[in-house]
């Protein structure tokens, strides 16, 4: 080949892939989420038509794995972390720690979609540093003919009716009695997001004390009396002990459980599992206590070192008070913009099959704006609270399998110490 | 060598030091000055360490990760050991069952500890295996006396057969004349082997018995992904333990720190199972 032939075919190159860019020449956008890529797909399109030059690209990684996920992508500030879903309780962490952008700039239009009082989780300092998207409340399930074959009437979803977890445990073993083979199936089982119920229901408070929240007390005398409660569900074979929190609702949906307490994430799902009858109540208290049902979900944030910064805060910006708002009801959590709250009801009485079933997700609605308003208890709000999450819900797992309560609890509450005074 | 031959020998050199450097040294370097760096200081201290020395979670996993490599590599060597003289022999299906055993190692890690995971379960296959031979139903992973077995079985299972390949190797490559003059001497099949094969052997399981110290005391996706340390910490093994530092708690340098920790027990290790396999070979 010439030299001329060898500079002609490059100058021909050069030129069609010149043509060619304009047309290809689209910015890449990432997503971060722990929630399946399915359920961003319709904000994304919507976005990606509204803006044909960029292309978004969603990444999910498990729940179980998520924090540690975007710890070291910040280490390393890595520039494809730019919108990412920020689990609520730990934004004073993040914020503190200068892993998102600060959106005091927005704080009307965040006032105005929210109600006043989810607006707690996306404050630090008073400043807001990530915008609303979902929350989400913990409902009892019950399976109708499990209970009828037992001979138990159903549970009345009044408020005046709100069972305690006494009850329910009774109520569970007589179901067991009868042939069922679990009486409860906690769905979260273990993890400081629904254990944390028990112990602000009983009284013992969320383990953190102090002004910042700071100061550990998981080894109190109440927190000690709650904890061995807490044990007997599993000593005494009510519930399964040990079973992940993705694995769970299968035990409820093959008719193995008499009581199901879980996330009205799976309202939609039961109601699409053929032959399964439920109905739904409020979260249950402990006896002599006040209800504290688990709440919160996700907000969403955007990275300082994102390599599209303002891309990203126009994304994040239109998935949460903008024209993107409408498809967070399609997702699996309740919407925080009161906009797209009515219409995730909507869709969650268009699941049920049956009259008996659309009179229950009426139940559910009235129970879950209830429970909103006046019964949900959110997790400390600490920069140490990532501590907290990752040691109680290690503990919560020993004192299930049947570990002295009070050993357990004393190391948990030497380990936060330890790891506190590292913060 | 000439200057050019000095030249063209740096050259060829450089890719494979740059990585090094690039790839080792300067993470290490890294990870020592953090470590020197306690949360909020601006001075260079041992606080880290300190620290970490006296907290007893880091105490516990030093502990469970000593207990762990002293069981899981002599058991480890001897099976693959045992495994590669079996397979050695002129069986006519050795083909079949040395591909059988390695097969495990072409699966992740990550994904053998997932099917394990399920298999271990309380109404998990294995428990039904048991409840065939009508045994006592077991709580494998859940159970603190038996968590630490069972995640050393699913190491195993990946780990015997890779090791198994280069004893195999090593096999293949001794002389059968030395057996053949063993056998006129009268050595019965059991002296042929602790006599012929062993020393034979050395350089091969020398290798194996260092790689595998190593790699078990790096041992992270059975434990992240079926235990998470846990139950009661009874496998939270090192490696785990510095994951749960700087990823969930953010607590980056006494990571740091931990990794150096860890490193230096590494080579202490290493070095004497050198001088103790090397001294062995000067005889």
């Amino acid at each position: 080949m010439t030299k001329r032939s060898v500079l002609l075919g490059a100058a021909t190159l050069m030129a069609v892939l010149g043509m060619a860019a304009p047309a290809t020449a689209k910015t890449t956008l990432h997503l971060l989420t722990a929630q399946p890529v399915e359920e961003m797909q319709p904000v994304v399109q919507a976005f990606e038509a509204a803006n044909p030059d960029v292309k978004i690209e969603t990444e999910t990684v498990p729940y179980e794995n998520y924090a540690a996920e975007i710890a070291s992508r910040m280490g390393s500030q890595d520039p494809t972390l730019e919108v990412y879903f920020v689990d609520a309780p730990q934004v004073p962490a993040m914020a503190s720690k200068g892993w998102l952008v600060n959106f005091d700039g927005v704080k009307t239009e965040i006032e105005a979609a929210i109600n006043e009082r989810a607006r707690p989780a996306l404050l630090y300092k008073g400043g807001y540093w990530a915008l609303p998207y979902t929350t989400s409340v913990q409902l009892l399930f019950y399976n109708k003919d499990l209970l009828a074959k037992a001979g138990i009437s159903n549970p009345s979803a009044a408020e005046a009716d709100r069972l305690t977890w006494q009850q329910v445990v009774d109520t569970a073993k007589n179901a067991q009695k009868a042939g069922v083979k679990w009486g409860l199936q906690l769905e979260q089982n273990g993890r400081y997001y629904q254990s944390q119920s028990f112990f602000e229901s009983s009284g013992a408070g969320p383990g953190l004390t102090g002004d910042d929240l700071l100061t550990p007390a998981v080894n109190t005398d109440k927190w000690i009396q709650t904890a061995t409660w807490y044990q007997s569900i599993f000593n005494t074979g009510v519930a399964p002990r040990n079973i992940a929190a993705e694995q769970s609702n299968d035990i409820f949906r093959n008719g193995d459980a008499a009581f199901f307490w879980g996330g009205t994430w799976n309202l939609a799902r039961f109601n699409q599992t053929p032959g399964l009858h439920y109905g739904v109540v409020a979260s249950p208290y402990i006896a002599g206590g006040k209800p504290a049902t688990p709440t919160d979900a996700w907000d969403i944030g955007v990275s300082p070192y994102a390599a599209n910064k303002d891309l990203a805060r126009k994304f994040a910006l239109f998935m949460t008070l903008g024209d993107g708002a409408k498809y967070i009801a399609l997702g699996a959590h309740i919407p925080l913009i009161a906009s797209a709250y009515d219409e995730y009801m909507k869709r969650a009485r268009d699941t049920a099959v049956d009259d008996a079933g659309k009179k229950e997700m009426t139940d559910a609605r009235d129970v879950m704006a209830y429970e909103l308003k006046y019964a949900v208890v959110s997790r400390p709000r600490s920069i140490g609270f990532v501590i907290l999450d990752d040691v109680m819900a290690r503990t919560f797992l020993d004192i299930q399998g049947g570990a002295d309560v009070k050993t357990t609890l004393d190391a948990a509450q030497n380990q936060l110490k330890s790891s506190f005074s590292r913060l | 060598m000439t200057k050019r031959g000095w030249v063209s020998a740096a050259a060829f050199l450089l890719p494979a030091t740059g990585a090094i450097l690039a790839l080792r040294l300067w993470p290490a370097a890294i990870a020592v000055v953090q470590s020197l760096l306690a949360p909020h200081a601006t001075t260079f201290s041992f606080d880290n360490y300190t620290y970490l020395l006296n907290d007893p979670t880091f105490q516990g996993s030093i502990v469970t990760t000593a207990l762990y490599s002293l069981l899981v590599n002599p058991i480890q060597i001897a099976l693959a050991l045992a495994l590669a003289v079996l397979l050695n022999t002129r069986l006519p299906t050795s083909g079949f069952w040395r591909t059988a055993i390695l097969l495990p190692v072409a699966i992740p890690q990550s994904v053998s500890a997932v099917v394990w995971g399920v298999a271990m379960r309380p109404d998990g296959i294995i428990n039904g295996f048991f409840a065939a031979l009508g045994l006592p139903q077991q709580p494998l992973l859940s159970s603190p006396q038996q968590a630490l077995a069972c995640l050393l079985v699913i190491v195993s299972w990946i780990g015997i057969g890779f090791w198994m390949t280069f004893l195999v190797a090593g096999l293949q490559e001794i002389p059968k004349s030395f057996y053949e003059a063993a056998r006129v001497d009268g050595a019965n099949a059991w002296q042929q082997f602790w006599y012929v094969t062993l020393p034979q052997l050395r350089r091969q399981l020398a290798f194996v018995l260092v790689a595998d110290t190593v790699g078990n005391f790096l041992v992270f996706a059975p434990v992240q992904i079926l235990t998470r340390g846990g139950p009661r910490h009874t496998t939270n093994l090192v490696m785990f333990e510095i994951y749960t530092r700087a990823f969930q708690t953010n607590d980056v340098s006494s990571a740091q720190a931990a990794t150096v920790i860890l490193t230096a027990i590494v080579l202490v290790v290493v070095i004497i199972q050198f001088r103790l396999m090397g001294s062995g070979s000067r005889e």
